[in-house]
């Protein structure tokens, strides 16, 4: 029975081996490329006391000149190399991290059905099988494990490079998704899509593209979730000017989610408090353009208003991890199913 | 012949329409951010003039100024490095692959006379579709650009995102979608493999347009003193870094630093590129740190070239196609 299975995992890794393995190269590639980074900042020897919170340090100017030299070494690995798999810039402004789960999982998911039915082999594979379904789970299987543990080394390949970046300052809120378990799941998310536009269009490149921009609106659909929910939560004030000194002093690990404004009495109002009573001193309304409202500001400040940006601690923002798991994990399984429904309902032609 | 053209958009027409409608689209939203500009009715000259007056006073040239760099501060541009290459291989790739896929080739190729003709066929109506798609998009993209480079945006970093090279990139990527499609006989992998080949291809391009710059004679185009920067040519793309001593004579960075050094400034650390000692003692000494480079004009010299790499590489492929379909087997 074993043997069976693994002959039949053998055709179906065959039958979508450039798909398969140009997913697989690419997971390799990634975690292999986050490995060597690690290799290199350990390598440096930077003693933590250098590393820990450094960006705020430096800010501050606290007396960091022991640790200048070595750290910018270390700065540089992991913004230059580090940075291409976790941060996206300019022209590409997509993460390596970012973009891989959702590569994986259409390369994956779309040519399973697609290729049967493009190719016009679907009738002869369904009518050998005693079950769509149980067809459709023996080429789902190895696929999925095989893309599993591919995607899995690279999500947990690059977790020290983020956990690097959190050390010397940076937000771990904002690698929400491009490391750990949520990688998995935003590639169950794309693999589902994937499969599941595939059985619907039966044509893999239609698919492929559909399944892309599908994600795409999956992901901003996720994102503009994510800051509704980071909106709801109790804000605090993260930045203010010193009375004494006139700098601007920061609370460090804190994510804006949205600006208030202090009034020449100490209170606390919201934007649009402020702009009802700039209103009420009949200054002009906000061009269309104007999106910061520059003449209300203008007003504000000159007659004693304080504009102070809110927010949230970084880890408040992480309590997002489970929605965003949530998020993609559901689209996975609904698509999924909704595969599974089509490929015992459609034509296969 | 139009018949034939009907059918082969029909059958290509998720692949067509998705190209055709993605550049329509970046053309439109180019327009469209052209015509909200527009009416914002900007005197003629006031925010060319106020750049050029160097000041910082609060004009209603200036909040005009800042209104309009918001409007055209748009991703349309930022999209246009996608879409040449998307369009170009989405409606390439299939042509020859999809029918070796479904395994149509060897009925539609017994079915004229010669492959060539077949591939020609099946060529012109989808070349004629997005090429029109392209070039729309190109004379909108242009007309957008214009409006950028006024606020200050530069036309040398938008290089190859406006304008004819649009259609010279897509026509590049055509030819290699189309040579891989009839390769692979698979559209998936072929699409994905068309997409590493016009990654390298760009990139390579970017390289020898680097080299290319660093060839052109370079002029003075910035300062840096004790005193602050300032810039002497505006837009310019910078080559290479010099230095002018207390004296007023031009040397380069090398041979500063090791004046510096002689000097008794300390070594760099072994990690330090910037050689921070030489730097300080070179600023310290009266030394002005210059950037050479060359003027936008020349920078644009290259758009010629940038065209004929991928138009090259585009025939190139589209003829590299012609054999592989004439002797390659239906299946």
């Amino acid at each position: 029975m074993s043997r069976t299975l693994a002959a039949a995992a053998r055709v179906v890794l065959k039958q979508y081996r450039f798909e398969v393995g140009a997913a697989v190269l690419a997971a390799l590639a990634v975690g292999i490329w986050a490995l060597v980074v690690e290799y290199r900042l350990d390598a440096l020897d930077v003693p933590p006391g250098c590393i820990q919170d450094w960006l705020w340090r430096v800010d501050t100017g606290e007396d960091i000149a022991g640790c200048a030299g070595p750290m910018r070494t270390w700065g540089e690995i992991l913004t230059g190399q580090g940075g291409i798999i976790l941060e996206g810039e300019g022209m590409a402004p997509f993460s390596w991290m970012g973009v891989l789960p959702f590569a994986v999982g259409l390369l994956g998911g779309v040519p399973i059905v697609a290729r049967e039915l493009e190719a016009g082999t679907a009738q002869t594979a369904w009518s050998l099988n005693g079950l769509r379904t149980r067809w459709l789970l023996r080429q789902v299987m190895p696929v999925a494990i095989l893309l599993g543990i591919a995607v899995a080394f690279a999500a947990f390949a690059v977790e020290a490079a983020v956990e690097a970046d959190v050390a010397w300052g940076g937000y771990a809120s904002f690698h929400i998704g491009d490391h750990g378990p949520l990688v998995l799941t935003r590639a169950v998310g794309a693999f589902g899509i994937g499969l599941l536009t595939g059985a619907l269009l039966g044509r893999t490149l239609p698919a492929f593209v559909s399944g892309a921009v599908l994600a795409f609106a999956l992901v901003f659909a996720v994102d503009m979730a994510h800051d509704a929910w980071l909106k709801r939560l109790e804000p605090t004030v993260i930045a203010e000017v010193s009375p004494l000194t006139g700098e601007i002093v920061d609370v460090p690990r804190t994510v804006t989610t949205g600006w208030g404004v202090r009034t020449p009495e100490g209170a606390m109002i919201s934007f649009a408090e402020a702009r009802v009573i700039v209103d009420a001193a009949r200054v002009a309304a906000p061009d269309p353009n104007d999106e910061q409202d520059l003449t209300a500001l203008g007003w504000l400040e000159e007659h004693g208003y304080t504009l102070l940006p809110l927010g949230v601690t970084d880890e408040m923002a992480l309590g997002w991890a489970p929605y965003d798991a949530l998020a993609f994990g559901l689209v996975g399984v609904a698509s999924i199913g909704g595969a599974v429904v089509l490929v015992n309902r459609r034509r296969p032609t | 012949m139009l018949a034939a053209a009907r059918v082969v958009l029909k059958q290509h027409r998720f692949e067509v329409g998705a190209a055709a409608i993605a550049a329509l689209a970046v053309g439109v939203w180019a327009l469209l951010v052209g015509l909200q500009v527009r009416m914002l009715g900007v005197p003629p000259g006031c925010i060319e003039a106020w750049l050029a007056s160097g000041t910082d006073e609060q004009t209603e040239c200036l909040g005009l100024l800042r209104t309009w760099s918001g409007i055209v501060e748009t991703p349309v541009i930022g999209v246009m490095v996608y879409i040449p290459f998307a369009t170009g291989l989405l409606g390439s790739v299939p042509i020859v692959a999809r029918e070796l896929e479904s395994r149509t080739a060897q009925r539609a190729w017994s079915l004229n006379p010669s492959r060539r003709r077949w591939l020609f066929r099946q060529l012109a109506p989808v070349m004629v579709i997005l090429g029109a798609s392209l070039t729309f998009a190109a004379l909108a993209t242009s007309l957008l650009e214009a409006d950028r480079v006024i606020v200050g945006y530069s036309p040398v970093d938008d290089l190859g995102l406006y304008g004819p090279l649009i259609v010279a990139r897509a026509f590049g990527a055509f030819g290699v979608g189309l040579l891989v499609g009839a390769l692979l006989g698979r559209t998936l992998p072929a699409f994905v493999l068309g997409v590493a080949l016009t990654v390298a291809l760009t990139f390579v391009v970017s390289s020898v347009r680097e080299e290319w710059v660093k060839r052109l004679e370079p002029a003075v185009v910035s300062e840096m003193s004790a005193g602050g920067g300032t810039i002497l040519v505006p837009h310019a793309v910078i080559t290479a870094i010099a230095f002018r001593t207390p004296d007023g004579q031009q040397i380069s960075i090398e041979d500063a630093r090791a004046i510096a050094h002689t000097a008794g400034a300390a070594q760099p650390a072994p990690d330090d590129e910037q050689d921070l000692p030489a730097a300080v003692w070179l600023e310290r000494h009266g030394y002005a740190e210059l950037d050479l480079g060359v003027t936008m004009e020349m920078a644009l010299g290259w758009a010629p070239y940038d065209a004929l790499a991928f138009v090259i590489v585009g025939v190139a492929s589209i003829a590299g196609t012609i054999p592989m379909v004439n002797r390659r087997r239906p299946t």
